[in-house]
């Protein structure tokens, strides 16, 4: 069963093989839809995530080959919302994670 | 952190919140996609994955508020579980009531066929419903 979690995470776990990352960031783009994000913070937002899957498919080197991401639909103290994606991968005691808060333009 | 998968599995967790079916769709769209599938076939996914996480959305009163969609890479199709830890119903006494009301309001008549969708367009549909929850186990075959 899935980690307990609040109600603004979409949390989904890929295996490391071929278009998983384009999966990962296609579910990005709906989600940054949405959240009425412009055309050009989704491209940004999913290069950025194709770029962190394939590091963590790339370079992980970890025994199970999967890559965790989270993505938290938030608003800030000042009422933006704004999207922050976790890109992790882990093996063994170690992990990694990049995050990437954005902004939504106003 | 992450529940652990095998390599030929995708799981997603998402929020019951307006658009969060789309986004489960379309990750469908993409895997179905990269395993061949036809346009045609890829549609009928999307819609059937759609109604099932809208039938979660609507009827689950899951106190969690989640849905897990996880996807299944088969050598001969797609297959999709979506769960919830909602209050459950029976598939059986649903089909019962509503043939027990031909007198239904038209715009009644319009709603609640997300089920019959959802045979309609996939190869197989096993669904599982108790007390602590719904799985919908569908697939979709690969048609050569």
């Amino acid at each position: 069963m899935a980690t307990k979690n609040s109600n603004d995470q979409v949390l989904l776990t890929i295996p490391m093989r071929p278009d998983m990352e384009l999966a990962a960031a296609q579910l990005a783009s709906v989600i940054a839809e949405s959240m009425h994000f412009s055309e050009e913070q989704i491209e940004e937002i999913q290069i950025t995530l194709i770029e962190s899957g394939l590091n963590a498919f790339e370079h992980s080197q970890f025994p199970d080959r999967q890559v965790f991401i989270k993505s938290i639909i938030r608003t800030d103290v000042l009422e933006k919302e704004q999207m922050r994606i976790q890109t992790i991968d882990q093996g063994g005691n170690l992990a990694w994670q990049l995050q990437f808060p954005m902004t939504k333009c106003s | 952190m992450a529940t652990t998968i095998s390599n030929d599995q995708v799981l997603l967790t998402i929020p019951m919140r307006p658009d969060m079916e789309l986004a489960a769709a379309q990750l469908a769209s993409v895997i179905a996609e990269s395993m061949s599938f036809s346009e045609e076939q890829i549609e009928e996914i999307q819609v059937a994955l759609i109604e099932s996480c809208i039938n979660a959305f609507e009827h689950s009163q899951s106190p969690d508020r989640q849905v897990i969609i996880k996807y299944i890479m088969r050598t001969d199709g797609l297959e999709f579980e979506i769960s919830d830890q909602g209050v459950g119903f029976s598939p059986e006494n649903r089909t019962q009531r509503r043939a027990s009301k031909p007198d239904l309001h038209p715009d009644m008549r319009k709603r609640g066929w997300g089920l019959e969708i959802i045979h309609a367009l996939m190869d197989s549909v096993d669904i599982m419903s108790g007390e602590n929850g719904t799985t919908i186990s569908m697939v979709k075959s690969k048609t050569v």
